[in-house]
């Protein structure tokens, strides 16, 4: 499976060089860019995403909201770093450790987070993976509609209709109807009362 | 591997032990000592000249004598297909059915799974129909056309008959019952959730795989060994017809 990437962003640098070391120590994470403040992290965001971002407490709220928002918009979870124990559990952030904690606090809320973007990478089928057109064609299959119907409910010819259904069974290996509505229920393309 | 009427039954076993399912349905039983397979076929009534192409086609697949196997009367060849029926029905389909029902059973938080069980269903009811179709309509068809053919029979009605329903039909709708198998083994290789008991999905996946060999081999005789050979049957009843008439 593919690592967690995650973006630090930290002015003091042995505190940098120590989240980073942590981070990747942990299993299944890795840097993917360090940089000494939260200025330096919306440069970096204005032309790529991280999935975990680690910044700061009193940086990050000494941000304007808009700076703010273009964080939360380029990263899936925040993990917030103050320096004493008072300032906890602000609603944006996914977790907030305290440099007074010691290395444990801080290794379960990296490890907590990989943990919770893994999930959502396995979700997501891996190489052979359906578009989301021939996700929206699996499900109208799977609910017993002629191929006729899917492609005036999708405005297709009915000819694209069997192309796409022929590239489904390529990619999945299943040729019945049957079979992909299994497919689709295993999924969470389709929910299995809609099917019985 | 190529097994010879001197062969000893035991080492042909040693070989391949899955050939098991074949003497199962011939009805030989266990215990060969050190007799050969002529000898096993002896002491079982069974035709070794049949039973050796038959497990001969079974070990290698590149092997399949069909113009030999031909030369087998329509009647020995249905007797096995027939028995072949049989044991999918008392035991291959059952064995795949029941582990299925203990997956459903140890896994009853994964409710998705009860699709499975109703997918095989589907299938069970398929192949039900299919072997049905072939013991009451086709081989039933096939041996009158035989018995015609080898007595000399009034035969009228039968090619009266052929004009409805012959052998070429049958071939034509002879349908593939392997894709739905085909698909059940892609599911639970590929997509099914990560239950604990992997050991019963093992066991099940290789009893598709090994059904699925199975059907693949049982098709082939129907297709390019009884098929032909009855059609080459009905010729003559035809020409014989012809010349009566
Ligand atoms: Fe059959
Ligand atoms: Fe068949």
């Amino acid at each position: 499976m593919e690592k967690v990437a995650y973006a630090i962003a930290e002015s003091v640098p042995i505190i940098r060089w120590a989240l980073s070391r942590i981070v990747e120590e942990q299993p299944n994470s890795t840097v993917d860019k360090e940089v000494d403040s939260a200025h330096r992290l919306i440069e970096h965001f204005q032309k790529h995403s991280t999935e975990v971002t680690i910044v700061r407490l009193n940086e990050y709220m000494a941000l304007a909201l808009e700076a703010q928002q273009q964080i939360k918009s380029h990263t899936k979870l925040i993990i917030a770093i103050t320096d004493n124990d008072e300032q906890r559990n602000h609603s944006p952030f996914f977790e907030t450790v305290s440099l007074l904690d010691g290395v444990m606090n801080i290794q379960k809320a990296i490890r907590k987070a990989t943990c919770e973007m893994s999930k959502h990478k396995e979700s997501k089928p891996e190489g052979n993976a359906l578009s989301d057109r021939e996700i929206e064609i699996l499900k109208d299959i799977t609910l017993g509609l002629s191929a006729k119907e899917i492609a005036a409910k999708n405005y297709i010819s009915p000819h694209t209709v069997i192309t796409h259904r022929k590239n489904i069974t390529k990619k999945l290996g299943i040729k019945t109807t049957s079979g992909l509505t299994i497919y689709a229920v295993l999924n969470k393309h389709i929910r299995i009362e809609e099917v019985e | 591997m190529h097994v010879a009427r001197d062969t000893k039954m035991g080492d042909v076993v040693h070989h391949n032990h899955t050939i098991l399912t074949i003497m199962l349905r011939f009805n030989i039983k266990l215990g060969f000592s050190d007799r050969t397979v002529d000898e096993v076929c002896d002491q079982h009534n069974v035709n070794t000249a049949f039973f050796l192409e038959i497990v001969n086609a079974f070990l290698d697949p590149h092997y399949f004598p069909s113009k030999h196997l031909r030369t087998f009367s329509v009647s020995l060849i249905i007797d096995y297909l027939l028995k072949t029926h049989y044991y999918y029905l008392t035991h291959k389909i059952p064995a795949i059915e029941c582990m299925i029902e203990q997956l459903i059973k140890e896994n009853q938080g994964e409710s998705d799974l009860r699709l499975i069980r109703k997918f095989f269903k589907e299938y069970k009811d398929e192949f039900i129909n299919h072997l049905k179709r072939e013991d009451e309509v086709v081989f039933p068809y096939a041996l009158k056309v035989e018995s015609a053919a080898h007595n000399n029979e009034q035969h009228a009605y039968l090619v009266e008959q052929m004009t409805k329903y012959s052998m070429i039909d049958y071939l034509n709708e002879h349908d593939n019952i392997e894709e739905k198998l085909f698909d059940l083994k892609n599911i639970l290789i590929k997509y099914i959730p990560p239950i604990s008991n992997q050991a019963l999905c093992i066991h099940i996946i290789d009893e598709l795989f090994s059904l699925e060999k199975d059907l693949h081999d049982h098709s082939r005789i129907e297709e390019k060994v009884l098929g032909p050979k009855v059609m080459e049957l009905e010729k003559q009843l035809l020409a014989r017809s012809e010349t009566t008439n």
